[in-house]
């Protein structure tokens, strides 16, 4: 990718309405895709029963509501409802409405998801990103609302505010996580002893509860002096998210980072967190809409030399 | 929208964001929840402990693993949380029978006659690194159930 492609937007940048809403597209798409590829597990969850039921996040604040798993019937509605909103979302149809409701009814089945005993962190960005799209009118451009009015072509605040925004919370939970280590694991973390412990529990539950495991993790906990580089790294990436705001090039350097930590991830403890490891979390540092723009641009291009 | 009026809008927006996504740093104790987290997975040292699993026995008495979605579902992190709060709750027994009735109907698991559940002590510092390191240094069965079929 080119230099000038790359692109670190400040709370009070002005961008163009077409970046804002490929990242609208994007983003939408990606969680369309979760929710659709999870609806079997989530449909599974009505069998674990009450007695597992440990609601979390909003799905806790209606706990006058919801007092056990929701029924099948019910469970289907609120997918239903979700993805039709989001399909309305990534169209950018009444994005004013179908956003925001997306992106809540989003929340609610990934904390839902993570109500039977075990949180899943994989989502967290994924809906505080939703969230921001949504209250900016990320669907001036590339939407049927955009169809329906005229927008001016000049860049504006209101579209480069919601990135600099998204790439603020990117680098804080990256930090958030850096200081967790600091603040539970402290010397351990530092040489290496937490990761590899981790490491080796993961992989080892999972052999035992009959799932994947990482074979190259397995063999690398026979190696335990590696780990205290490994661990100096991944804490390195994580206190140092910040600096991705000062300037394209660290922005580059701490995304590509931030993919290959995730890779590692993947690699060493079969643990896939497929937003930012995919690059989707990391979009708002990129100016999204050149590649869009040519891509549409080659697509004029033929539709004229098939009309001639 | 005026210009200044669009940066007093992000500035609360991205004050109400920011301040919800670092709160929990300022809990005491901390809680993990979602979607606010201190992320506190992986941070400290995991020591050897018991893990929950379910497992099959066939006719000869030889044990087979059982995959997640037997037990729970796909997630196998919901399959270990499963087991845990069945143990927990006194409820294993009960999670033995949900257990076989699934065993039962499948036909991959037809050899199995007998579902067990049980806390196995392991050490992760030991159990890829040395040649018996994957022997549970302890067993407590909380549960034996029948495969009916």
């Amino acid at each position: 990718m080119q230099g000038e492609a790359v692109r670190v937007p400040r709370l009070f940048e002005k961008a163009p309405r077409e970046r804002l809403a490929i990242l609208r597209i994007l983003t939408t798409g990606y969680a369309l895709g979760f929710l659709i590829g999870y609806t079997p597990n989530l449909l599974s969850l009505t069998h674990l029963g009450p007695a597992q039921f440990a609601p979390v996040g909003p799905v806790s604040w209606m706990g006058h509501f919801i007092e056990g798993p929701l029924s099948q019937g019910a469970l289907v509605a609120i997918l239903a409802l979700t993805a039709s909103t989001g399909f309305c979302a990534l169209f950018g149809v009444f994005y004013r409405f179908s956003g925001p409701i997306f992106a809540a009814l989003l929340l609610f089945i990934t904390s839902y998801r993570s109500s039977f005993g075990m949180i899943f962190h994989t989502e967290n960005l994924l809906v505080f990103h939703l969230g921001v799209l949504a209250l900016f009118p990320a669907a001036d451009a590339y939407s049927y609302d955009a169809g329906r009015r005229e927008r001016g072509d000049e860049p504006r605040l209101v579209y480069g505010a919601p990135l600099g925004l998204i790439s603020l919370l990117t680098v804080t939970s990256y930090l958030l996580a850096g200081i967790a280590k600091l603040r539970y694991g402290g010397a351990s973390w530092i040489d290496g002893e937490v990761l590899l412990s981790h490491i080796a529990w993961d992989n080892l539950r999972k052999l035992e509860l009959g799932s994947i495991h990482s074979p190259l993790g397995a063999l690398l906990c026979r190696f335990p002096s590696i780990f205290g580089p490994l661990a100096w790294l991944s804490l390195a990436f994580e206190l140092f998210a910040p600096l991705a705001l000062l300037g394209p090039r660290l922005a580059r350097i701490w995304v590509a980072s931030a993919i290959l930590f995730h890779l590692g991830v993947a690699l060493v403890m079969a643990i896939v967190f497929a937003y930012p490891l995919f690059g989707f979390a990391f979009l708002s540092f990129f100016s999204v809409e050149r590649p869009a723009r040519s891509i549409l641009e080659r697509f004029r291009a033929r539709r004229l030399v098939r009309a001639v | 929208m005026s210009e200044r009026a669009v940066q007093l809008y992000a500035v609360s927006i991205g004050a109400l964001f920011f301040g919800a996504m670092v709160s929990p740093l300022f809990k005491d104790p901390p809680r993990d929840s979602f979607p606010l987290s201190d992320y506190p997975m992986f941070s400290s040292v995991r020591e050897a402990a018991f893990l929950q699993i379910a497992v099959g026995v066939d006719g000869d008495g030889t044990e087979h693993r059982l995959p997640p979605f037997i037990i729970a579902n796909r997630e196998v992190m919901q399959a270990a949380q499963t087991l845990r709060r069945a143990v927990r709750q006194n409820r294993s027994y009960e999670l033995c029978r949900e257990i076989a009735g699934r065993v039962a109907s499948s036909r991959a698991h037809a050899a199995l006659e007998r579902i067990r559940i049980e806390s196995r002590l392991f050490d992760p510092a030991r159990y890829f690194s040395e040649p018996d390191g994957s022997e549970p240094i302890e067993r407590r069965r909380h549960a034996e159930c029948r495969v009916r079929r």
